[in-house]
């Protein structure tokens, strides 16, 4: 076959088929690509061309094939593969042609699931999103915030809103709604019926589904109001289920376009509602349980509130107020039911506002309502409670006063008083009935004027009248209307009164009465009970009245019994006795006052008195009642003034009757008792008054007995005292006129007197009483009456009435002077039995002297007697005693005197002048207190030396002991003598060591001279030249020493004698210093420095060896006196008069103690360290001075060092 | 037999010096103190078998010296020779009295004072030292008799 047909056969028919088949699936696409060209991709178009293309292309190729009929591409198999596979796609598409649609549709759907699987996620996350959101809201507007923002986001509409509906799903209110991220603020304000008015929440709510109008504004479904208020155009209304319950509605619109809202949508807004309403839901949980708080808080505050509340006005304003405020009301108004007044529900509260009451507020009303109902129960239990009290107070103290008061008038005006203060009256009344005048007769009134107590109106009138006849309380209304009232003006202008008798025991006492003026008020039940209540208290005291008057006279006299019946008990005086008898008497027998008089002495008639008026008590006893009392009769004057038996003076007594009552007893007595008022007695009086005689009688001899004890034991009581005070008096005219004083007052006499025996006369020595300065002094002879009769007796003498006998007085000034009549006297004893005088005592009156008197009296004489011994002794030891004093402070010898114990007794003036120590400090104290030293020893004796301290001196004392002993031989004190010897003894000690120092002085040297001089005697012991000369020298110098001394001593011996002789001449002073310095200096081993000062061309008057010798001996001394060392000073100066040489060292110094005895003999310095030496070199020093016309002196302080300066007269110009 | 150590104790040089030669002439080791406390030292230091005390020296003087070595525990057997210018007896007692056991009167021969304290020493040694003093002490009362 040739090229061409194979070309044609192998390429151009495949290359047709390839193009048929191309065009075939090119044509079955394209219905399918026509159909859905809106919505294709381009991509997909892209594809779909790809077919036709190739048919085309292919078609085209074939053409060519067959034009040229050559090979496609010149190779006809390489072309025919070619074509065959190009063809394969086609012939797939054909073989799955049934599927050619997804060629073209299957990009869109894949785009459209993704879509649908974006929207799914955007719901879900939204849905999270929001109960995010929900879970943190917490108010129900919180809730819908987030939920309408959703839905406007996620379905892109320009308005969401929430809606709550209530639970009877009668009523729709609006929450939150958002307009384009705004919220609506009017939707929180809507209401919208649901069950009258047509909306769409209403519809959502109803068919409990989602409800959707595309076309808002001409639905019928929707709420014309609503639409036309937002503009909206098309809408959804989900409704918000919870617990199987329309709680809300979930509301979507838009406001621009209308929109028809898809099943996605519409589930997503349930998604949304679904979790809104559970936030709602939650949200409606809590506000109800919050409201059901402050609804709870509420009414348990008002309710304290009004609880707090005691008065029912109070309560029932508090609950008004307080409700009102919580509810916001217009008016509340408080309805209590009067039936029911103590029933807790008796109150309603009835509220006035444009608002209907919730039912929370209802609950709050009612709860109130409650409470008031309670509080005004309590509030009347309470108002009731303190009435009662009140009364009960008033009735109690009513009693209170009924029996506290015995006095019929004082309770009974108490009584009207305590019942007008109690039933609030105007005024209160009390009449007694007198049965026996048939008339009230009025006791007490309060209120009313007092004139009316006395008033008298028969029983028949007045309220009183119907009281007493109806025996109750009679409670009269229009007490001015009543007829026959009760004739008196004080009760004009009552309006009401009440009125009850007084009945105690089935017997009417009496009416008590209340009255009011306010015709407004009235009494009430309780009151005419209160009034009854004190009625019968008033009869119940008018009784206890009479009874206790009964039983007060039975007191009486049964006290008057034991009274007497007390005094024979009791150690009573008879004066108390008689007193007490007749207090007795007079309680007994109720009388006024009353005396015990005894006739039998006719100056003090009265012995005892009970209220006994002064007019009576002068009154004599009249002989008739004396008489009858001898008789034992008893006198009884009912009528004193007209009693014949009585003198006239007695008629005219404050008395009007009288009783005597004899007492048999020794001497008689009468009881007299006094009445005021007229007196019948009666034969019980009588029979009481011989009681009382017996019992009298009985207690006043026992008194009589205890009086008579009494005296004799008062009288040995005295003289006890009297003793005492006597032996305490050591002034014997002290003591004279104390036996004087205390013998008077001993026998209750009116003068004493003592008279001293002195010769044969009587001399009055003291004397107490009227006429005493007169009888002092007084001399009556020893043998005469009286005292004379006592003197001669050595007896007591007394006489009852000394005035019997004038010629008695002659004897006796004291009794001549006072005019006394009664006298007694004793015999006073002196020393040694003689007699020293009479004691006597003097009475105005007449006295019997009882034998008791007369011992007392003498033994007051034997006191007295030893009284004035002992101050006569005492006196003249006190003499001794001054002598001894004198004697003492006058001695140079200082006396101390120390008692038993060992305390100083006498401390002379010598004593404190040689102790340094006051009397006054030394007494009580023993001397080794004083001086802190005893003085006692046991051997005693004479002359003991003894040192004191005196300050801080001691001081010596020779001293002399003597021991004084009492006379059973003890030691009783004794007496030390003791003499400063002081100066003495330093003179001895000075003595003693100049002795012992100068034999050391002269001993040492010769010691050393003796010594060698045996030791180089010595044969045993060869000694070398050396040691030889050694010997020898201190042999030479210890000689040279001795001499010294020797020359000291002969120095001090001229100068005692006055025969030291000093050759004057001029002398170069300057010369024999610097040649004493320069010895000093040579032989100081101590490091003493020596500085010299010398004036020039001094020259003195003075002996030249005598010079050196002072010097050497100052400046040994400055060196002695320095032992630290330092400088030792010279100096040489001129003076107007003189030179002037002067050795100061820096040494110890010298103590200002010292200062005055340095240039002493024998005195040497230093504290006892330094002392070596004689203790002659200043007092040579200062003879040599002397000599040489000069003076020497010493400038010193301790510590510091010492100045010596003499002066020379200057040299004669020769 | 070791030699005799004698502490003499006395302000005055050439006394010391007297008792040095006269004691070292028998034999006995003398040592010397010019004063109280620097005797007392030596006294303490060297316990001397002896010791020849002064009464009268400045500063602390022989009672007092002596009133230290007897209360000494390590002084006070060494027996004490008082030597005193002090010429009266009761100064002499009082040496004894104190607790010395003999006295030398000074001016003395010093050629007596080495039998003299041999003759101590030995007593002492023989336990007699309580009886030396009593019979000093008897000595002087009858010497004070005798005045």
């Amino acid at each position: 076959m040739s090229i061409g047909n194979q070309s044609v056969l192998l390429n151009a028919v495949p290359l047709l088929v390839s193009a048929g088949v191309y065009a075939a699936v090119s044509a079955a696409l394209l219905p399918a690509v026509w159909r859905d060209r809106a919505r294709a991709h381009p991509l997909e178009l892209a594809v779909v061309t790809v077919f036709p293309a190739f048919s085309v292309a292919a078609a085209i190729f074939a053409g060519l094939v067959l034009y040229d009929r050559r090979p496609f591409g010149g190779h006809v198999w390489t072309s025919f593969a070619a074509v065959t596979i190009a063809t394969v796609p086609a012939i797939l598409f054909l073989i799955r042609w049934n599927d050619r649609a997804d060629l073209v549709g299957g990009a869109r759907r894949a785009r459209e699931a993704e879509a649908r699987v974006s929207l799914r996620d955007r719901e879900l996350e939204a849905v999270a999103a929001l109960s995010n959101a929900l879970a943190r809201a917490s108010d129900a507007a919180g809730a819908a915030r987030p939920l309408v923002r959703q839905v406007r986001e996620l379905l892109g509409v320009e308005f969401s809103a929430v809606v709550a509906v209530d639970d009877a799903g009668a009523e729709a209110a609006g929450i939150l709604g958002d307009l384009e991220g705004l919220d609506v603020d009017w939707w929180p304000e809507l209401r919208l019926d649901l069950r009258n008015e047509p909306s769409g929440i209403a519809s959502a709510v109803f068919d409990a589904a989602p409800v959707s109008v595309y076309d808002v504004q001409s639905s019928p479904l929707v709420s014309p109001r609503l639409a036309q208020r937002l503009d909206a155009k098309s809408g959804v209304w989900v409704p918000m289920i919870a617990e199987e319950r329309v709680i809300g509605v979930l509301v979507a619109a838009t406001t621009r376009e209308k929109h028809a809202f898809s099943q996605e949508e519409i589930a997503l807004l349930q998604a949304l509602a679904g979790e809104g309403a559970l936030a709602l839901d939650r949200m409606h949980s809590a506000e109800a349980l919050s409201d059901a708080l402050a609804r709870e808080q509420l009414v348990a505050e008002i309710a304290r509130k009004v609880r707090g509340e005691l008065d029912v006005n109070e309560v029932v304003r508090v609950a008004r107020e307080e409700v009102q405020r919580a509810l916001r009301a217009d008016a509340v108004h408080v309805v209590v039911d009067p039936e029911e007044r103590f029933a807790t529900d008796a109150a309603t509260l009835r509220i006035e506002r444009a608002q209907t009451l919730t039912e929370g507020e209802r609950f709050l009303v009612e709860t109130v309502g409650r409470e008031v109902g309670v509080a005004l129960q309590t509030a009347r239990l309470l108002a009731e409670n303190q009435r009662r009290l009140e009364q009960q107070g008033a009735l109690l103290h009513a009693a209170q006063v009924v029996t506290s008061a015995l006095d019929i008038e004082t309770v009974l005006q108490r009584l009207v008083e305590e019942v007008t203060k109690l039933l609030r009256a105007d005024a209160a009344d009390c009449y007694l009935l007198d049965r026996e005048r048939g008339v009230l007769r009025c006791a007490a009134v309060h209120g009313l004027d007092t004139s009316l107590v006395g008033f008298e109106f028969t029983p028949d009138k007045g309220v009183a009248g119907l009281a007493l006849r109806d025996e109750r309380p009679v409670s009269a209304e229009d007490y001015d209307q009543i007829e026959d009232r009760v004739p008196h003006g004080a009760y004009e202008g009552f309006s009401r009164a009440v009125v009850a008798p007084m009945v105690w025991a089935g017997e009417t006492r009496g009416v008590l009465g209340v009255g009011i003026r306010d015709k407004l008020r009235s009494f009430d039940d309780a009151d005419v009970e209160a009034l009854e209540a004190f009625a019968s208290l008033a009869s119940l005291a008018l009784r206890n009245a009479e009874s206790f008057e009964d039983r007060t006279r039975q007191a009486r006299v049964q006290r008057a019994f034991y009274r007497i019946a007390a005094l024979l008990g009791e150690p009573l005086s008879l004066a108390e006795t008689f007193d007490a008898t007749a207090q007795a008497a007079v309680e007994a027998l109720g009388g006024d006052f009353g005396a015990v008089v005894t006739p039998e002495r006719a100056t003090t008639a009265v012995v005892g008195a009970h209220e006994l008026p002064d007019e009576v008590r002068a009154l004599g006893v009249p002989p008739a009642l004396a008489d009858a009392a001898r008789d034992g009769q008893i006198v009884a004057s009912p009528n004193a003034a007209a009693d014949d038996r009585l003198d006239e003076a007695w008629r005219r007594g404050p008395f009007a009757s009288l009783l005597a009552i004899p007492v048999e007893s020794v001497p008689p007595g009468i009881v007299l008792v006094f009445f005021r008022d007229e007196h019948v007695f009666t034969d019980d009086d009588l029979e009481l008054a011989r009681q009382l005689a017996r019992a009298a009688r009985g207690a006043l001899e026992r008194s009589r007995l205890y009086e008579a004890e009494r005296t004799a034991r008062s009288l040995s009581q005295q003289l006890a005292r009297t003793g005492s005070l006597l032996a305490t008096e050591l002034d014997p005219a002290a003591v004279l006129e104390e036996v004087v004083e205390q013998a008077t007052a001993l026998l209750a006499a009116d003068a004493g007197a003592l008279a001293s025996l002195e010769g044969d006369e009587l001399v009055v020595a003291a004397a107490v009483g009227a006429g005493a300065e007169t009888a002092t002094g007084a001399r009556s002879p020893s043998t005469g009456w009286l005292g004379g009769d006592v003197v001669q007796s050595r007896a007591p003498v007394a006489y009852e009435d000394a005035s019997a006998d004038p010629a008695l007085a002659e004897w006796d000034a004291v009794l001549a002077a006072g005019r006394y009549r009664a006298y007694l006297g004793v015999p006073l004893a002196g020393r040694e039995g003689a007699l020293h005088g009479v004691l006597a005592v003097y009475a105005n009156e007449p006295r019997t002297w009882r034998e008791e008197e007369i011992e007392a009296l003498s033994a007051l004489a034997a006191n007295a007697s030893v009284a004035l011994s002992n101050a006569e002794l005492y006196q003249r030891v006190a003499v001794e005693r001054e002598q001894s004093v004198a004697i003492l402070a006058n001695i140079a010898d200082g006396i101390v005197a120390v008692d038993r114990e060992g305390d100083v007794v006498v401390w002379n003036a010598a004593a404190e002048q040689i102790t340094g120590v006051p009397s006054a400090e030394a007494f009580g104290r023993t001397p080794a207190q004083v001086l802190q030293r005893e003085l006692e020893s046991e051997s005693g004796g004479t002359n003991r030396l003894v040192s004191i301290m005196r300050g801080s001196e001691e001081v010596w004392l020779s001293l002399s002991e003597a021991v004084m002993r009492d006379p059973a031989g003890a030691i009783a004190g004794r007496i030390f003598a003791f003499r400063d010897i002081s100066a003495e003894r330093a003179v001895e000690q000075m003595k003693s060591d100049f002795v012992s120092t100068v034999s050391h002085e002269l001993r040492t040297p010769l010691t050393s001279i003796y010594g060698f001089a045996e030791t180089l005697l010595r044969t045993d012991i060869q000694f070398g030249e050396e040691e030889r000369r050694t010997f020898l020298g201190y042999i030479a110098s210890e000689s040279e020493r001795l001499t010294r001394i020797v020359d000291a001593l002969l120095n001090v011996a001229r100068l005692d004698t006055g025969d030291l002789q000093v050759s004057l001449e001029p002398t170069d002073v300057g010369a024999v210093l610097a040649d004493a310095v320069s010895t000093v200096e040579a032989a100081e081993p101590n490091g003493h420095r020596f500085e010299l000062r010398v004036e020039d061309a001094l020259r003195a008057q003075a002996d030249p060896d005598k010079l050196r010798q002072v010097l050497d001996q100052l400046m040994e001394n400055a060196v002695k006196f320095s032992p630290g060392g330092g400088v030792v000073r010279i100096e040489a100066r001129r003076r107007p008069d003189g030179v002037e040489i002067s050795v100061a060292d820096e040494g110890v110094g010298i103590p200002p103690s010292q200062r005055e005895r340095i240039f002493s003999k024998f005195s040497r310095g230093g504290d006892g360290t330094q002392a070596t030496g004689t203790g002659l070199g200043l007092f040579i020093a200062q003879g040599l001075v002397s000599a040489m016309g000069g003076r020497i002196r010493v400038d010193s302080e301790e510590g510091r060092g010492s100045r010596f300066t003499f002066e020379l007269p200057a040299a004669r110009s020769d | 037999m070791a030699t005799t150590r004698v502490l003499v104790i006395d302000d005055e040089a050439p006394i010391r010096l007297l008792c040095r030669v006269n004691l070292e002439a028998e034999k006995m080791e003398v040592l010397e103190a010019a004063d109280g406390p620097s005797g007392l030292e030596k006294a303490r230091s060297e316990t001397p078998d002896v010791i020849l005390l002064d009464v009268m020296m400045p500063g602390l003087d022989g009672w007092r010296v002596a009133e230290e070595l007897l209360d000494d525990a390590r002084t006070r057997s060494i027996p004490i020779v008082f030597l005193t210018a002090r010429a009266e007896l009761r100064d002499r007692a009082r040496g004894i009295d104190l607790g010395g056991v003999d006295y030398v009167t000074k001016p003395f021969n010093p050629v007596e004072l080495a039998p003299l304290v041999r003759d101590v020493l030995a007593r002492v040694e023989q336990g007699e030292r309580e009886e030396l003093r009593r019979e000093k002490l008897a000595e002087l009362r009858a010497m004070l008799e005798r005045e």
